[in-house]
């Protein structure tokens, strides 16, 4: 196994184990958190397309580093992912907490039409 | 029930992500760029003049997208303020029922400077290193919240918060128009002098652009926790 | 170099599933955040130091910051949840305050 190799599996198990929570969950602040893990695990699988054996970080210095440098596209996109992720965790949070104050419950089950 | 339906969807949605993936693991593990990145790697230094080529994708090559970022997270901050209104109006309390106690307030007030110049340097140092206007913008709010956390009486000067989140945005409108009506003649060109590379005073516009995007990002932040921790003005005076 | 990032990774997963699966909503929030931490180490190993920085500074301040006041929003009520200690320890400290008050 190679480093890549690891990092995919383990991005794809972040995603799916962050699918689940998404789907199973009855808490809506649990189901807000499989979210995270599964933003995560994508951040993680992008970053790691962009990574090349024995590569460096794509920072020029003033003496040049012996071996290749990594993407930096990937790299770029996934910065701006992650702070758009903090946008829409904490608008799911605040919708949460409104609908904590206008149904006395962010349990699924106990609210009508979002039961399943 | 609903456990069944979830596992069997996760198990599908599995199955369909081993069978994309496996081009991933087959291939040997890869010692080159594809074209994009490695076109990429090869102008930047002369085309931004900035060291971290990450910053330069954000800023210069992806630069219209940062923009649109920017917005994302402004329209975020302002859903999250008009939700947090019918909040404070259905519990009607501070999120705090006491202070943190002579010693946190205290030791955050004093924690509060460092923290902002950790924060500035990480937002000016962008273009040389690891870092910029986001992850600074960010440690920035970080010092305001430790106090918010720790004093229940802190009272946020929003007003002011607002003006500078509303300057920084037609700030970062203005440098793109320039750079439109510039001989350059496109959208956010890069019309500064690019400096000594791997200086402070480098790469043109990417640390004022950066600078902006770091007031921007603070401000949101914590107009979004101000908001949600009830501890700006207004509340006050309903809870008193 | 591998071993590292095959212990690295079974913590990712290991503190995922602990997130996902473990009772007690402030101990998966709190799980959330060390991921987040592990997340920037992994994003650390493979050179990208500026995503790493980010991911510290947002996932594991900011978005527990947002979750923690989440959780205190959509408690039943205040009083009902607070456990039992922490209630009388309240009561026995506005008790003392109210007597020093008095003795003023």
């Amino acid at each position: 196994m190679t480093v890549p190799q690891i990092l995919y599996v383990s991005a794809f198990l972040l995603i799916l184990i962050g699918l689940y929570s998404l789907l199973t969950q009855r808490n809506m602040i649990r189901m807000i958190i499989g979210l995270n893990i599964a933003d995560l695990g994508v951040n993680l699988f992008l970053v790691t397309i962009g990574f090349v054996d024995k590569g460096s970080a794509p920072i020029f210095r003033a003496q040049a580093a012996a071996g290749p440098m990594v993407d930096p596209v990937p790299q770029a996109l996934v910065l701006t992912s992650i702070v758009i992720g903090f946008g829409v965790t904490a608008l799911a949070l605040t919708l949460v907490m409104r609908l904590f104050v206008s149904h006395g419950s962010i349990d699924t089950a106990r609210i009508r039409g979002l039961k399943w | 029930m609903r456990k069944l339906i979830g596992i069997l969807l996760i198990g599908g949605f599995a199955f369909y992500l081993v069978t994309v993936g496996m081009g991933l693991f087959s291939a040997e593990s890869r010692s080159e760029l594809d074209s994009v990145g490695s076109e990429i790697l090869a102008t930047s230094p002369d085309l931004s003049g900035a060291a971290n080529t990450v910053t330069a994708v954000v800023v210069q090559y992806r630069g219209f997208d940062t923009l649109g970022e920017v917005t994302v997270l402004f329209v975020s901050a302002l859903g999250v303020g008009m939700l947090a209104m019918a909040i404070k109006d259905g519990l009607l309390k501070n999120l705090f029922d006491d202070n943190g106690g002579f010693v946190l307030q205290a030791g955050s007030l004093a924690l509060l400077p460092f923290i902002v110049l950790v924060g500035l340097y990480i937002t000016l140092h962008g273009h040389l290193s690891p870092g910029g206007g986001f992850p600074g913008g960010v440690i920035i709010a970080t010092a305001v919240f430790v106090v918010i956390l720790t004093s229940k009486t802190l009272s946020i000067p929003r007003g002011l918060i607002n003006v500078m989140e509303t300057l920084a945005g037609l700030g970062f409108l203005a440098i793109g128009f320039v750079g439109l009506y510039s001989p350059a003649q496109s959208f956010l060109a890069n019309i500064l002098p690019k400096g000594e590379f791997g200086s402070l005073l480098s790469a043109g516009f990417i640390p004022v652009i950066y600078a902006i995007v770091a007031i921007k990002v603070a401000s949101e932040l914590i107009n979004i926790i101000s908001k949600l921790t009830a501890a700006d003005s207004d509340s006050k005076e309903a809870a008193e | 170099m591998t071993y590292i990032v095959l212990i690295l990774c079974v913590f990712l997963v290991g503190m995922a599933l602990a997130a996902v699966l473990v009772k007690d909503l402030r101990s998966a929030i709190i799980l959330l955040s060390a991921l987040s931490l592990f997340a920037s180490l992994a994003f650390l190993i493979v050179a990208a130091p500026d995503v790493a920085i980010t991911e510290a500074a947002i996932g594991s301040a900011l978005t527990t910051v947002i979750f923690v006041i989440a959780l205190f929003r959509t408690r039943k009520s205040t009083e009902g949840n607070t456990s039992a200690t922490v209630r009388r320890v309240d009561e026995s400290a506005r008790a003392v305050r109210q007597k020093e008050t008095d003795n003023a």
